[in-house]
């Protein structure tokens, strides 16, 4: 059988998925990037080369930040933002959309579509408080398991305020609600809030938003946050089947859009799990503007190297 | 007497007037070189974390220049066209500048409030005692006054309004990234600085409510082009308090028109790579926008 691969590796976790040319799912596997793209890229490929056999991969797209790292490893025929990746499985699986609420690990966006086709975005610009990581790390210190963090916030009583502008500031309040002996229930429901208070007010702000809304990425897990974002909308907040894995999905499709124009595939295929991968950086003395070039080597051989902003070390791979 | 100019702020409208001018008046100058990483390096250690991007460049410009010449001309541009007014920092800037680098050599900086080139033979006579010379070289000077940059346009390409003042765009540390990234994904670029003066600062419309001078310009760049682009890219810099509020006028101005309107803000964190996630996604939406309009024609 034929399929498409799209993987989207992001700063938290790493995704991938084989479709169809239905785009039907029929492997997906997710898991934690921690800092090594990598050996991250290279688990994941193994781990959805288990579960299809029988299929060759006839296309090959990645997006997400590293999606140039991981383009190059596998040998990808599309590598886009995560933006319109996010834009074209949303609108696949769910063509009425017109609000997608994205929140990953270290960036948050919204994007708003019509008619199925995106018309406008946003991204966290200078600030990235509320997103994944900082979800995580409040769950490490008060001692939960990420995956419950959000059913603690719907047994809360009441909800209490907490200052989600700033993460530092967020933490400190919630530290002091505890002192006052406000039940973590409600801390964590206090938080939730804050979250979305705050995504609204920086990432969404002015945007018209209207249902269909979708609600994806890492954080969507939280049911704590969903529920937030439905009682500061008045509307009702969907998390699409595979909302974890919704970019991969999208680059996956990119693939397909790809290889059905130009008949070919670059993909390298699987066996790019065992091949030895090295990324290095180092800072350009050449001119004051002290660049820092990133060079990814295949088993010694460089095959990508940017960074630069006079183009004279990318010119020459 | 040695001039220095910093390359920064002003130098990117009134650079080639003022260069023309000093040489005229047959005083050497110096130019410090192009913004780079080092520049910024020394400007950000001299200068309030709080200001904006272009002015914490200009202190590095300073620095570079204050021991290689007597004496930094740097005006103090208030008002211009009567209720026209400079952004406070710009007015600022020739104070941040005395504190900076007053005790290695002199500022040199006439007030300009809506007499800019009475004010410049003003200092023309102050610098040689001569009204003869001063007013020679304003002559030769002014034609340098004028915007001499023209568009060429590639019919088949879609075009971008890239929005922002012109010591942002104009000095490529800051602007190179941006508009190579556009040009990348397939665009055509025009700008603010290919207008005439009399579009830019005309008070026709909303136009009229905007008080601050480069404010207004670019909203009437934004005005004029509306209509003749396919997407319109606003360039911030962080802290820019006229910026925020013109800036988000035009972003609703631009969705009730139904032209894509990407907003960048950028700061001395900010990462190539952020900037052209953004660029991309965005060029994307004006490409697919097209592409559909196109199929129910």
């Amino acid at each position: 059988m034929d399929a498409y691969l799209g993987i989207d590796v992001g700063s938290i976790s790493t995704k991938g998925v084989v479709i169809t040319k239905n785009n039907h799912v029929i492997a997906q596997a997710y898991l934690r990037t921690q800092g090594k793209p990598v050996q991250a890229i290279k688990e994941l490929i193994k781990n959805l080369q288990m579960q299809t056999n029988n299929t060759k991969i006839i296309g090959a797209g990645t997006t997400g930040s590293a999606r140039r790292l991981a383009g190059v490893m596998i040998g990808a025929d599309v590598v886009k933002n995560e933006i319109i990746a996010h834009a074209l499985a949303s609108s696949y699986f769910h063509p009425d959309v017109k609000t997608i609420i994205e929140i990953g690990g270290q960036d948050s966006k919204i994007i708003l579509l019509r008619d199925g086709i995106p018309i406008d975005f946003a991204m966290n610009n200078v600030c990235a408080a509320g997103t994944g990581s900082f979800l995580e790390h409040q769950a490490t210190r008060l001692g939960i398991p990420i995956e419950q963090f959000g059913n603690y916030a719907l047994q809360a009583k009441t909800g209490v305020t907490i200052a989600g502008r700033c993460t530092v500031f967020a933490e400190s309040d919630m530290v002091h609600k505890a002192q006052l002996g406000i039940s973590t229930e409600d801390i964590i429901r206090g938080l939730c809030d804050a979250i979305v208070r705050n995504y609204l007010n920086t990432v969404a702000k002015g945007k018209n938003i209207q249902p269909l809304i979708l609600f994806q990425g890492g954080v969507a897990a939280n049911i704590g946050v969903k529920t937030a974002f439905e009682r500061a909308l008045n509307e009702q907040v969907i998390l699409p089947e595979h909302f974890l894995v919704m970019g991969a999905i999208g680059a996956a499709i990119l693939a397909q859009e790809y290889v059905s124009e130009n008949k070919t595939t670059k993909f390298a295929g699987f066996r790019t799990a065992d091949i030895k991968f090295i990324t290095k950086a180092f800072e350009c003395k050449d001119c004051p503007n002290s660049c820092e070039v990133i060079e990814t080597f295949r088993e010694g051989q460089i095959i990508d190297r940017y960074g630069d902003r006079c183009g004279k070390w990318s010119e020459n791979t | 007497m040695k001039i220095g100019i910093p390359r920064a702020l002003f130098y990117f409208r009134y650079g080639r007037f003022w260069q023309q001018f000093f040489n005229h008046l047959g005083i050497e100058t110096v130019v410090s070189p192009k913004t780079n990483k080092d520049l910024l390096d020394i400007g950000l250690k001299k200068v309030s974390s709080e200001i904006c991007l272009p002015i914490k460049i200009v202190c590095g410009h300073l620095e570079w220049l204050k021991d290689k010449v007597d004496t930094i001309f740097l005006p103090r541009i208030v008002e211009l066209n009567h209720g026209l007014y400079s952004c406070p920092k710009m007015i600022g800037i020739v104070d941040i500048a005395r504190m900076q680098v007053g005790n290695q050599c002199q500022i040199l900086s006439p007030k300009i409030k809506n007499n800019f080139i009475f004010a410049h033979f003003l200092l023309g006579l102050n610098l040689t005692k001569n009204p003869y010379k001063a007013r020679k070289a304003l002559n030769k000077a002014l034609p340098y006054l004028n915007n001499h940059k023209t568009n060429v346009f590639d019919n088949h390409k879609p075009k971008i309004l890239l929005l922002s003042h012109f010591y942002n765009l104009e000095d490529d540390f800051i602007g190179q990234d941006i508009k190579a990234a556009f040009i990348e994904n397939g665009f055509a670029i025009t700008t603010k600085e290919v207008l005439d003066q009399t579009i830019l600062n005309s008070a026709n419309g909303f136009a009229k409510n905007i008080q601050w001078i480069y404010e207004r310009e670019l909203y009437n760049a934004f005005h004029y082009n509306l209509t003749k682009v396919d997407g319109v890219c606003d360039i911030i810099s962080f802290g820019c308090g006229p910026d925020s509020l013109v800036g988000e006028i035009m972003n609703q101005h631009a969705n009730q028109n139904k032209v894509p309107f990407l907003q960048l803000i950028i700061d001395e964190h900010t990462s190539k790579t952020g900037l052209v996630t953004r660029i991309e996604a965005f060029s994307e939406i004006i490409k697919r926008k097209t592409y559909t309009t196109d199929l129910h024609k």
